[in-house]
């Protein structure tokens, strides 16, 4: 094939998601036209055998693939969210046992809580909302 | 230089020929898929300078629109449910279950010996509502890839048919 179309923008254009312009080329391109005309013939010659054409285990694959797709996304939230659900019901301050005799004044003040857990609830909260862009995401792609 | 004919005159010239071209392939839906090529040549608007140049152009727009066509229908014929296993759609018409059997079995053939990716393509394609984009993505290819493969299987199938006389003819 010298026609560096007839392989690729040809194909397609029958999809409709080449330029329209391409179909003054495929007018005009020999090469172009015989792919047209061969898979119309075979396009046609299929209609009436569609049905067994093992569309079933096609559709089948693909509703699989898509499965493990959300099973995988579903599990990632799901462990996003028992993360999120942990940290936020995590008791911030010890409770501590002080014996009777203790003196009280001898006690050290408490140390200011860290930061960090508040660090660790922002990450959380950010992967979570990585998971749900990126589940979004594939929703509008499917 | 030639003037070229205005759109009317192309239009009403070729309007025979591609209503009988449409006819032999999709008898019944011929007459809507004629109006739908005429109406993307009036949007498209064209200029050509010869009357073959806008015959080609004007049976170029049919094609693709017939091969849609096929795409539909087959994806709407595969939504029924089969009765005794996988044989072809039943038909009236002695003959043309003879002949879809036979077709089936050489494009089956011809799938099966193929490597899978290509014959998934080919199926995808054929049979459901995926675009190549899409079929790309499931395969976890590029573009390209996925056109060659549609490309190769269309070829070893077209061969394959054409070898058993199982083809229509390309009658414009």
């Amino acid at each position: 094939m010298s026609c560096e179309h007839a392989e690729s923008t040809t194909l397609l254009w029958l999809d409709g998601e080449a330029p329209e312009a391409h179909d003054l080329h495929v007018a005009a391109c020999a090469e172009c036209q015989e792919v047209i005309d061969g898979l119309e013939r075979v396009q046609h010659a299929l209609v009436p055998i569609a049905a067994a054409l093992g569309v079933a285990d096609v559709a089948a694959t693909v509703q699989v693939n898509n499965g493990f797709h959300f099973a995988r996304w579903g599990a990632a939230l799901a462990v996003a969210a028992s993360v999120l659900l942990a940290v936020r019901f995590m008791p911030l301050q010890a409770e501590v046992d002080v014996p009777a005799d203790t003196d009280l004044a001898s006690v050290q003040p408490l140390l200011p809580i860290s930061n960090s857990l508040y660090g660790d609830l922002d990450a959380g909260l950010e992967d979570l909302d990585v998971a749900l862009d990126s589940l979004a995401w594939d929703l509008n792609t499917l | 230089m030639p003037t070229s004919a205005p759109l009317g005159q192309h239009i009403e010239r070729n309007q025979h020929d591609l209503l009988v071209f449409l006819s032999r392939r999709a008898p019944r839906e011929a007459e809507e898929l004629a109006q739908e090529t005429w109406l993307r040549v009036a949007r498209a608007n064209p200029s050509f300078q010869d009357e073959s140049s806008f015959r080609a152009y004007a049976f170029t727009v049919a094609k693709r629109l017939l091969i849609d066509h096929y795409r539909r229908s087959a994806t709407r014929v595969s939504l029924v449910p089969l009765e005794g296993g996988r044989e072809p759609s039943s038909n009236s018409d002695p003959l043309g279950a003879a002949c879809a059997t036979q077709t089936l079995r050489v494009v089956q053939d011809v799938l099966d010996g193929l490597k899978p990716e290509l014959a998934e393509v080919f199926r995808l394609r054929t049979t459901t509502q995926m675009s190549f984009r899409a079929i790309a993505a499931h395969q976890a290819v590029g573009l390209n890839t996925a056109l060659g493969r549609m490309h190769q299987a269309t070829k070893a199938i077209q061969r394959a048919l054409n070898q058993q006389g199982l083809l229509p003819e390309v009658v414009q």
